[in-house]
C-alpha cells in the first residue's frame, strides 16, 4: 500500500484516470477545431483537415472513456475483494504499453494522416472503420491490454474467494466487451457484411456492454458516496442488466435499417429501439429516491452531483434524443444528419463522461483525505458542473436545430440532391447554429479547465472542508 | 390506405416523439419528487405531464401515416410510461425498506 493507504491497484486506477482526463482535454480541443472548420472550412485546410480532426475528436473520446472505466475498476477491485489485484505488475506494464500505443497512433493521425488503400495502411495508419480507426497493430495491442485487464479482475476475484453480485456482472460484461471488439477487426470486401459486424462493436459496446459496465461502476460508487446497502444496489443492477440487455441488444437493429440487411430488421430494430427509453425513465425514480432518502447527505458532493447528471443525462441523451429519430419511417430521413451528432453528444456525456467524473472525484478524495474525516466539497466544482452542462445543452440544441434543417430541407423536401444539400447548408437553421455550437463549445471547454483546476486543488486546504458528522452520512 | 408523409408531417412526428419521452421523464421526475417530499402538488402536476405524454403519442399515431404495427408499439410504450413511475416507486421503496430492515435487525 502507498502512504495514502492506497492499494497499488488503486494507484494504477488513478494513473488511468489522469491519462483519461488529459485525453478528454484533447477531445475538447479537437472538437473546437472541427466546430470552427464547419464555419471556416479553409482553416488549416491541407494541414489538418476536418476528417482528421474528427477522427481525433471521436477516438480521444472512446479511448478516454475506456481508460476511465478501466481505472474505475482497478480502483474499486481491491475494495470489493479485500486484497491487492493479482498480476498488478502486468497491469502496470499493460498501462504503459497502452499509453505509448495511443501516443504513437495520435502522432500517425496527425503527421501521416492517410495512406493508399492497401494492407500497409490498414496495419500501420488507419483501419478505415469509423470511430474505431486505430490501425490493426494497435487493435491487437488493445485486445492484449483488455485481456490482461480481464485476467487481473478474474484472478483477483478467484484469489479472494469472494464473488459479489457486482463483480459477477462485471466479469461477464468484460468478457463480452473484449469479445465484441474482435468483431471490429473482421475484414470483408462486402460493405454490407462489413458494416453488419462493425455495428457489433459500436452499438453493442455503447448500448449494451458499456451500459452494464457503468451500471456496475455506479453501483460501487453509490455504495461509497451514499452508503447505499449492497443488497439494494445489487438488486437494482440485476434489474438494469435485464432491462438494458432486453431492449439494447436487439435495438442494434436500428443501425441495420439502411445498410443492405434484410427487411425484417426494420421491425426488429424499430420495436426494440422504441422500448429502449423505458429503463432510462425507470432509472429517474431510483435517482430521486436515493437523493431524497439521504436528503443529499454524502461524503462527496461533486461525485454525488455527477451521479445525478449521469441518471438524467442518460435519459435525455439516449432516451429523448434517441427515440425522436429511431422509427425507420423517420430515420430514413434523419440518419447521418446533425441530429445523430446531437444525440451522440448528449448520450455520451450523460451516460459515460458523468460516470468517469464521479469516479475521478471519489479517487481524489481518497488521495487528499485518506482517513475520510471530511465531506468533500468546493466552490469551483459547481462552476465547472454548471458550465459543462450549459455548454453541452447549448451544443446539443444547436446541433438539433441544424439536424432538423438537414432532415427536412435536404432530405424530405429536396430528396438528398446536390442542390438540396447546398440549400440546407446555407439555411439559417444550419449556418447560424454552427456558430452557436462553437460558442457553447467554448463554454464547455472553460468548464473543463475549471474541472481540472478543481481536481488539482480540491481538499488540499482542510480548513475549507466541513468535518464528517459523527453520526456519519449515507443511507437513512 | 395510408396518407402520404409530407416533409412537415415528418417534422411533426419527430417532435411528437421527442416530447412524448420528454413528458414521460417530467411525469416520472415530478411523481418521484412528490412521493419523496410527500407533497401532493407535485404528484398532481405530474399527472398533467402524464396526459401530455399520452397526447404526444396520439399525435404520432392519429394521422394515418404509420402501419398498425408501429401504432401498437407506440401505444404500448405510451401506456407503459403511465405506470412506470408508480411501478418503479413500489420496486425501489419495497426493496429499500426490506433491506434496510434486514440491516437493522442484523445490528440488533
Amino acid at each position: 500500500m502507498t502512504k495514502q493507504g492506497l492499494y497499488e491497484s488503486q494507484k494504477l486506477g488513478l494513473w488511468y484516470m489522469i491519462v483519461g482526463l488529459i485525453l478528454f482535454g484533447a477531445q475538447n480541443l479537437f472538437g473546437l477545431l472541427i466546430a470552427y472548420q464547419y464555419i471556416n472550412p479553409d482553416f488549416l485546410f491541407g494541414l489538418l483537415d476536418f476528417n482528421i480532426g474528427r477522427i481525433l475528436h471521436i477516438n480521444a473520446m472512446v479511448v478516454w472513456l475506456l481508460l476511465g472505466f478501466i481505472g474505475a475498476v482497478y480502483w474499486f477491485l481491491p475494495i470489493e475483494t479485500g486484497r491487492e489485484t493479482v498480476g498488478i505488475k502486468l497491469g502496470k506494464l499493460a498501462f504503459f504499453i497502452l499509453v505509448a500505443a495511443v501516443a504513437v497512433v495520435v502522432l500517425v493521425y496527425l503527421f501521416i494522416q492517410i495512406g493508399p488503400g492497401n494492407q500497409i495502411s490498414l496495419w500501420f495508419i488507419n483501419e478505415g472503420r469509423e470511430y474505431i480507426e486505430a490501425p490493426r497493430w494497435a487493435d491487437i495491442g488493445i485486445v492484449v491490454v483488455v485481456l490482461v485487464f480481464l485476467y487481473n479482475v478474474i484472478a483477483t476475484v478467484i484469489a479472494s474467494k469472494r464473488l459479489t453480485g457486482i463483480m459477477g456482472v462485471l466479469i461477464v460484461d468484460l468478457v463480452a466487451l473484449a469479445g465484441l471488439y474482435l468483431a471490429g477487426m473482421f475484414y470483408t470486401a462486402n460493405i454490407s457484411v462489413d458494416q453488419y459486424f462493425w455495428w457489433w462493436v459500436i452499438h453493442l459496446w455503447v448500448e449494451a456492454t458499456w451500459e452494464v459496465l457503468i451500471g456496475s461502476i455506479m453501483a460501487l460508487a453509490l455504495m461509497y458516496v451514499l452508503k447505499t446497502p449492497r443488497k439494494i444496489v445489487e438488486g437494482w443492477l440485476y434489474l438494469e442488466v435485464f432491462l438494458v440487455f432486453g431492449t439494447g441488444i436487439l435495438g442494434l437493429g436500428h443501425h441495420y435499417f439502411w445498410i443492405g440487411t434484410p427487411e425484417y430488421w426494420l421491425g426488429i430494430g424499430g420495436f426494440f429501439s422504441a422500448l429502449e427509453p423505458l429503463p432510462l425513465v425507470a432509472m429517474i425514480i431510483h435517482a430521486i429516491y436515493d437523493a431524497g432518502a439521504n436528503k443529499l447527505r454524502t461524503v462527496n458532493r461533486p461525485a454525488l452531483f455527477w451521479i445525478f447528471a449521469q441518471a438524467f443525462g442518460n435519459f435525455f441523451g439516449a432516451g429523448v434524443w434517441g427515440f425522436m429519430q429511431t422509427l425507420p419511417q423517420i430515420n430514413m430521413y434523419s440518419h447521418g444528419t446533425q441530429l445523430a451528432a446531437s444525440h451522440g453528444h448528449m448520450a455520451f456525456f450523460g451516460a459515460y463522461v458523468a460516470t468517469n467524473l464521479a469516479v475521478a472525484y471519489i479517487m481524489i478524495q481518497k488521495v487528499r483525505d485518506p482517513e475520510e474525516k471530511y465531506v468533500f466539497d468546493s466552490k469551483l466544482w459547481k462552476w465547472a458542473y454548471v458550465l459543462m452542462i450549459v455548454g453541452l445543452v447549448g451544443m446539443v440544441g444547436a446541433l438539433m436545430v441544424a439536424g432538423f434543417a438537414q432532415t427536412e430541407i435536404e432530405r424530405a423536401v429536396g430528396g438528398s440532391g446536390w442542390q438540396a444539400y447546398i440549400d440546407a447548408q446555407l439555411h439559417p437553421w444550419m449556418a447560424e447554429t454552427m456558430w452557436w455550437r462553437l460558442g457553447f463549445g467554448f463554454i464547455f471547454f472553460i468548464g473543463y479547465i475549471l474541472l481540472i483546476i478543481d481536481l488539482l486543488t480540491i481538499g488540499k486546504n482542510k480548513e475549507e472542508l466541513e468535518p464528517l458528522p459523527e453520526t456519519g452520512v449515507g443511507h437513512a | 390506405m395510408h396518407n402520404l408523409l409530407t416533409a412537415n408531417d415528418l417534422l411533426v412526428i419527430m417532435l411528437s416523439g421527442f416530447f412524448m419521452i420528454l413528458f414521460a421523464g417530467a411525469y416520472t421526475l415530478l411523481y418521484g419528487l412528490g412521493k419523496i417530499t410527500k407533497k401532493s402538488k407535485y404528484i398532481k402536476i405530474s399527472y398533467i405531464f402524464a396526459v401530455a405524454q399520452f397526447a404526444a403519442a396520439l399525435m404520432m399515431i392519429t394521422p394515418n401515416f404509420l402501419d398498425p404495427f408501429w401504432k401498437y408499439i407506440i401505444m404500448f410504450s405510451a401506456c407503459a410510461y403511465l405506470f412506470i413511475p408508480q411501478g418503479m416507486w413500489w420496486v425501489v421503496h419495497t426493496s429499500h425498506t426490506y433491506w434496510e430492515n434486514q440491516e437493522k435487525n442484523k445490528d440488533i
